[in-house]
């Protein structure tokens, strides 16, 4: 029944296909894994580590003797629970679309962005993959313009193949185009 | 005179690309300036040793003063003249070769299609001789930048001719449209577009900045130093004035908004005196393609910039600009954010100019446009709701919490916070206006006074379209447009137009020939 669950999620109207954004491509779902992976690892290092400091200068068995201490513990078991659950609304939120001559990237729960790149205006393609997304065999596709230093459109979440795939389609097409330029002049 | 020799055989340059060229030996002159504005510029450790020796040399100090001037002097002066003898240039094919240094040789390679800029700069020291500081600003950084001291103005101005040209050669191999670059052959004769009265550069000199709030905060910070209130000589002041008006509290903040106003007409004095220098005989021209400067004073500077490398119009009217019915325009050119911004002085302001001159220009620039002269639509007054709610409600709240725990009722004070900002965000919401059409776009934003920026869709790099919950309910977004160089942002625009504008900007640069830059 989980199983279904999950193939069966409450759609809003809101997220409903506009003419605008019509058919945006998810993100590899091993992305939502390897998130909660992440923030988990850091909140229970986080957390780990003040235990132990705590262990070490006799507060903890203070603290366990305290007996609101149930409350703080239940509270930091809903901050988990809620930090754990995030990662999925923001990949279901998180999507790319290639088109002929331009693409587009949506991300964003609250705030929801699109950004729109045309190719011919690409400057140059990193493909990037840290040590967690080689775990998960997952890239992450950076676009860069002459808009300014920082990347200016980031996919993450993408699975090797389809990232070295996009990455071949896009620098042809901002190749081809600079190329027919030179051609035509 | 020395330069004789290079002045003989003015395409000399350009008729032998293969061979280095010397720039004549005046410009030992322009490198002895350049070193002690480097010395100056690099800070104050260059003088301790000098000072270190008038402390210690007791009665022989202004022997020792004079045996290190002159010590400095000759230094400076075997250094520029190894400066002048190492520096070679050569114009390649497609490159400008440039070879400097004394202790580090120094070897640049410059290739035309990334050329921006050509510019002369005329020196009071080389007028006499008729020689010019040539400049040729790359693309990228200013460590890329060449400067050709000491140049005689014919060959200058071959140099100049011969580069554009290969830049626009260059440049016409991205560009698909031959047509354009045809009709630029044959566009022959330079037009002239402005020439700047005294009068104008004194009301640039006015408006260009906001001198009169540094003023402002100048005599604010300078009423809370308590040493210079308790200076001899401000006493001496005080009982001065004491005794010729009084010694009432009306008599001292008389005198106060008295000291505030000299000030203010110091500042004003002096950026007036800056637009003058900068900006005399100002003289703006189109002539094939390029737009082409001259003005300053001591200093004669003539920069072109190709109209295709121009990104955006901007169109600042400070409030003083206002009251003087004045615009400043900037020509932005590419340039990178984060990184080292171009400097005042490469920057193409046209100042002082009026309503009908920057429609036309604008009108020269982007093909004919007519978008200034649409009427700009309104944001949304959402936008009020939200920063007086949001950026100024919510964090006052917050602050009011502990100081009415710690201060008592005192402590609501900050609650008038998001009241006091309101007038200012009802200003800021009205200023912010865009309008479009189809291939140009213009967006206006301001707080008291207001900047119009207009650029073509085709030298759109990305675009953003944002939303928050609220806006997705009520149907509006914020748009965000980066050009290569700087971007613009139009919050609480309508949804509808936001898209139609990213629609038509993808469009365009999906179908104009044009290249963007």
């Amino acid at each position: 029944m989980e199983h279904v669950a999950t193939d069966n999620d409450i759609i809003l109207s809101d997220d409903l296909p506009t003419p605008e954004d019509p058919n945006f491509e998810m993100l590899d779902p091993s992305y939502v894994t390897m998130a909660r992976l992440v923030t988990g690892g850091i909140m229970g290092g986080v957390l780990g580590i003040n235990v132990i400091i705590q262990w070490f200068s006799g507060n903890l068995v203070q603290f366990m003797g305290w007996p609101y201490a149930w409350l703080v513990v239940v509270g930091i078991a809903i901050v988990f629970v809620v930090a754990l659950s995030l990662p999925r609304p923001f990949w279901r939120a998180q999507g790319y679309q290639l088109r002929e001559q331009d693409l587009h990237y949506k991300h964003g729960v609250i705030w929801r962005n699109v950004v729109s790149l045309p190719y011919i205006r690409i400057q140059h393609v990193e493909l990037e993959s840290g040590p967690m997304e080689r775990v998960f065999k997952l890239a992450t596709l950076k676009f860069f313009t002459a808009g300014g230093g920082a990347a200016d459109m980031k996919i993450p979440g993408l699975p090797f193949a389809t990232a070295s795939k996009i990455r071949a389609y896009v620098m042809e097409k901002a190749g081809v185009e600079a190329r027919e330029d030179k051609l035509d002049g | 005179m020395d330069s004789s020799a290079v002045k003989t055989k003015p395409q000399s340059a350009v008729q032998q690309p293969d061979k280095w060229q010397r720039i004549s030996p005046a410009s030992i002159i322009y490198f002895v300036l350049k070193f002690i504005s480097s010395i100056v510029q690099n800070g104050l450790q260059a003088i301790a040793p000098v000072a270190a020796v008038l402390a210690t040399a007791g009665e022989n100090r202004w022997v020792a003063l004079g045996s290190i001037a002159a010590g400095v002097a000759v230094i400076l002066l075997i250094g520029a003249v190894l400066s002048y003898l190492n520096f070679k240039f050569r114009i390649d094919k497609d490159a400008v070769l440039i070879r400097s240094g004394v202790l580090t040789r120094k070897r640049l390679t410059l290739s035309f299609d990334r050329i921006q800029n050509v510019a002369f700069r005329e020196p009071i020291y080389f007028r006499p001789l008729e020689l010019v500081i040539l400049t040729i600003e790359s693309a990228g950084s200013t460590s890329e930048e060449v400067n050709l001291a000491g140049v005689p103005r014919p060959l200058a101005e071959e140099i100049r001719r011969f580069v554009l040209e290969r830049v626009k050669k260059a440049g016409a191999n991205q560009d698909k449209s031959e047509a354009v670059a045809a009709e630029d052959t044959k566009e022959d004769d330079t037009v002239d577009l402005l020439r700047l009265p005294i009068g104008e550069l004194v009301r640039y000199g006015l408006s260009n900045n906001n001198v009169w709030v540094f003023a402002g905060i100048a005599a604010g910070a300078l009423s809370q130093i308590e040493e210079i209130w308790s200076s001899e000589i401000i006493e001496l002041l005080f009982d001065m004035v004491g005794e010729t008006v009084g010694t009432g509290i009306v008599a001292m903040a008389t005198f106060a908004i008295f000291i505030a106003l000299v000030i203010l007409v110091l500042l004003m004095g002096a950026s007036i005196l800056g637009s003058i220098i900068v900006n005399y005989r100002y003289h703006l021209t189109y002539h094939d393609g390029r737009y082409h400067r001259t003005r300053g004073l001591f200093e004669r500077q003539e920069t072109s910039v190709p109209e295709v490398k121009v990104q955006s119009l901007k169109i600042a009217q400070p409030i003083i600009a206002k009251l003087l019915d004045r615009f400043h325009l900037t020509f932005n050119q590419v340039g990178f954010e984060g990184k080292q911004v171009p400097s005042k002085k490469s920057k193409f302001i046209v100042p002082s100019v009026q309503i009908p001159f920057f429609e036309n220009l604008s009108e020269r620039l982007f093909e004919g446009t007519n978008v200034l002269k649409q009427p700009l639509h309104a944001i949304s007054n959402k936008f009020i709701t939200r920063h007086v709610v949001y950026s100024f409600g919510v964090p006052a709240f917050l602050v009011t919490i502990p100081w009415v725990a710690n201060i008592g009722w005192n402590g609501l004070f900050p609650l008038l916070l998001p009241l006091v900002a309101l007038p200012l965000v009802v200003l800021r919401k009205r200023r912010y206006g865009y309008a479009m059409d189809g291939t140009n776009g213009v967006v206006r934003k301001g707080l008291f006074g207001q900047t119009l920026t207009v650029f073509p869709f085709h030298k759109v790099q990305t675009i953003k379209i944002s939303q928050s919950p609220g806006q997705r309910s009520a149907g509006f977004a914020d748009l965000s447009i980066k050009l290569a160089g700087h971007s613009l942002t139009v919050p609480y625009m309508k949804l509808e137009d936001a898209q139609a504008w990213r629609a038509a900007a993808l469009q365009e640069v999906r179908t104009s020939t044009k290249p963007w830059m």
